[in-house]
């Protein structure tokens, strides 16, 4: 698929799935600003509702060389963004809907997952308690998780305008430690390659 | 510039480059990502506008108007429920033909409670003579607040308008949006022009009884008003496209989409319109002959457009997100009137926030076109995209 | 399309209502060696018709368009305005 990504017919959908409060919405908008950096055509958007910490929470991302017309969820995502490996035993909504074949999916875990898609994962809460990314007691995952998603679309969205995209969002020390983590993620992260 | 903004962000971009002086909104989901934006804007000093924080959107609406008769240039934002309880200020606000800029939000009426978007509270207000344009995308929201302005203060019009977002869909969407310079801005937006002021050295009395005669010529005024504003908004949009951005043609009050070689075809209005696309080059591809007409102007209503959109076309299917319970769609009875084809056919769906993408559009416009091919491409039709469940009945318990 | 356009505003004007003198029942009778230049009347008179006589300060009334409602004899502390019939 992320061959592909550079013919300007693809439309690269991602689906962030995580919990109320971990900032899936945030991450999802972070990508849209960082891929609107290199003048890609991008909408991100969050499962419409409300907003209820812990409980399930999707947020969309679509990124495109032409504009972008449709609206609707994504219901068949190239890859879902797990960030909460939990969620997997919650419910189906993070499998759903991805192509048994090519679908990817990347997940905040400490070790391997056996799933049916190309799996990848990163230690994104070790990552974050490690450098201190912490507040109310949850590890912040969310900008982190992004740094291995960047690494997983061979930098199609480049870790630059990530970082222009989190000073945008954040400032002083928050912004600082997110970049950590985000350059931490993207070394880090670790493919688990499955076919059906 | 092109930033990465939702519908809410763009809007409070286009009151600060319209250089607004009052603004009093009241929060209510889907909109209140406008006034935070507002706040913040306020709180580093990039607007020196005035934000009045306060208790209800009749207030909202109230103090707004004060401010605009005062002779300020103003906007306030609501939806749902927020609009309804300001509905009274809205009339009161038309008849006093003091332009005024609104954002509706739109989403669907209680009870049961529902975040979610549909059109109903926005196509409620279309007797109350303002101005009504919907948007389809953050940037037409943003490009109509701007001309908004500009339309409402001409003195052909001298009316409010309000610019209508899918609420969630485009308010919450966070997109590409071309923000043009506040010089850009500037040499189209001119100083703030309107028909009178309140000013209490020299005393004019506003909306003091007026006799029967004289009132019903106040109301015909409006209407003409109205109608005339066709001109002006296809005027300010050429401008608005030379002086501002090209990037949306406002040379016209509606859009069409494939519809000029189409034997059927498709009306509807707002973000879904993008969705409706994909599905009409979906069945392009298959042989159909189907195009879109988007309706992006409700009041003024651009009769010539519509009929001479749909004068040669086999059917017609009326796609609304809004329900006059118990009749039809309020757009399908507005494209009723204007235009007489053999078959037009309404499917009322999306209510409440039911997602209809383009994979259900092919499926209703594919129906829609085996329909008229039978010559049966009439009535009004309830569209769900799955099977809903039944929900338990419960009585009093002396009944029991 | 209408030759003018119209606004629901009104500029207050004296008169524009016709000389409404004409609508009064009972008049009020200002008694002059009682009254006291409080201007009570003068403050409460809905159609601006109670006048000063700037040579003592004292209140007339403006016939012309009085009418005849009786706030001022109620509010007068001194009792100075009497309501007569006009028949």
């Amino acid at each position: 698929m992320f061959n592909k990504l550079h013919s300007g017919l693809l439309l690269l959908q991602i689906r962030f799935h995580g919990r109320g409060g971990q900032g899936v919405v945030t991450a999802s908008h972070l990508l849209a600003e960082a891929a609107g950096y290199q003048g890609l055509y991008t909408v991100a958007f969050p499962i419409y509702g409300a907003e209820r910490r812990g409980a399930e929470i999707e947020a969309y991302c679509r990124i495109s060389e032409t504009p972008i017309r449709v609206t609707s969820p994504i219901e068949k995502p190239d890859m879902s963004v797990i960030l909460d490996h939990t969620l997997l035993e919650v419910s189906k909504n993070p499998l759903r809907g991805l192509d048994k074949g090519n679908g990817t999916v990347l997940v905040n875990s400490k070790k391997p997952l056996n799933l049916d898609y190309k799996t990848y994962y990163v230690d994104a809460t070790g990552i974050a308690i490690s450098i201190g990314l912490v507040k109310s007691g949850w590890p912040l995952v969310n900008v982190v998780m992004l740094g291995a998603l960047i690494r997983v679309l061979n930098d199609y969205v480049k870790l630059d305008s990530l970082k222009k995209a989190i000073h945008e969002e954040f400032s002083g020390n928050i912004a600082e430690l997110n970049i950590k983590g985000v350059e931490m993620a993207y070394k880090g992260v670790s493919g688990v390659l499955q076919y059906a | 510039m092109m930033r990465i903004l939702t519908g809410n962000e763009a809007i409070a971009q286009a009151v600060k480059l319209s250089k607004v002086k009052v603004s009093a909104i009241y929060p209510i989901t889907p909109q209140t990502g406008i006034i935070e934006e507002l706040a913040r804007l306020k709180s580093e000093g990039e607007i020196d506008a005035e934000i009045i924080r306060v208790e209800s959107e009749h207030s909202a609406m109230a103090a707004t108007l004060g401010a605009a008769l005062a002779g300020v240039r103003v906007f306030t934002a609501t939806g749902s429920q927020g609009l309804f309880y300001m509905h009274e200020m809205v009339w009161w606000t038309a008849g006093t033909r003091i332009p005024v800029v609104m954002v509706v939000g739109s989403r669907a009426l209680g009870p049961p409670w529902n975040l979610w978007n549909e059109h109903t509270d926005f196509m409620n207000e279309r007797d109350s003579g303002w101005l009504m344009a919907y948007a389809s995308t953050p940037q037409e929201a943003f490009d109509l607040v701007v001309q908004a302005f500009r339309i409402s203060e001409d003195d052909r019009v001298f009316l409010p308008m309000m610019v209508g977002m899918d609420g969630f869909i485009l308010s919450h969407s966070k997109t590409n949006v071309y923000l043009p310079t506040q010089e850009e801005v500037d040499s189209f937006l001119p100083p703030r022009r309107q028909p009178y002021i309140i000013d209490p050295q020299e005393a004019v009395g506003m909306g003091n009884i007026f006799p029967p005669l004289e009132y019903m010529k106040l109301r015909q005024s409006i209407d003409s008003s109205i109608k005339s504003s066709v001109e002006v908004i296809k005027e300010v949009g050429i401008e608005y496209n030379k002086k501002v951005s090209p990037i949306i043609n406002y040379s016209t009050l509606n859009t069409t989409y494939r519809l000029e070689d189409a034997d059927y075809a498709v009306v509807l209005m707002g973000a879904w319109a993008g969705d409706a696309m994909e599905a009409i080059d979906e069945l392009r591809r298959k042989g159909i002959n189907i195009g879109l007409l988007r309706i992006r102007y409700v009041r003024p209503w651009a009769d010539d457009e519509v009929i001479s959109a749909l004068k040669d076309k086999k059917a017609v299917l009326v796609v609304d997100r809004a329900a006059s319970l118990g009749r039809a769609g309020p757009l399908y009875m507005e494209v009723a009137s204007t235009t007489h084809l053999d078959q037009m056919e309404n499917v009322i769906t999306g209510i409440g926030g039911v997602s209809i993408g383009k994979e259900e559009f092919i499926k209703m416009f594919s129906e829609f076109v085996e329909e008229a091919k039978r010559g049966k491409a009439n009535g009004v039709k309830w569209f769900y995209p799955q099977e809903v469940e039944k929900v338990e009945l419960r009585v009093p318990k002396d009944l029991e | 399309m209408l030759k003018y356009q119209y606004y629901p505003i009104t500029v207050p004007d004296r008169g524009a209502g016709g000389k409404t003198g004409n609508w009064r029942v009972v008049r009020p009778l200002v008694n002059k060696s009682k009254c006291i230049g409080c201007k009570a009347c003068f403050m409460f008179c809905p159609e601006d018709t109670i006048k000063i006589d700037e040579s003592d300060g004292k209140v007339y009334v403006d016939y012309d368009y009085c009418k005849g409602c009786g706030v001022c004899s109620n509010v007068c502390p001194v009792k100075a305005i009497e309501m007569v019939s006009e028949a």
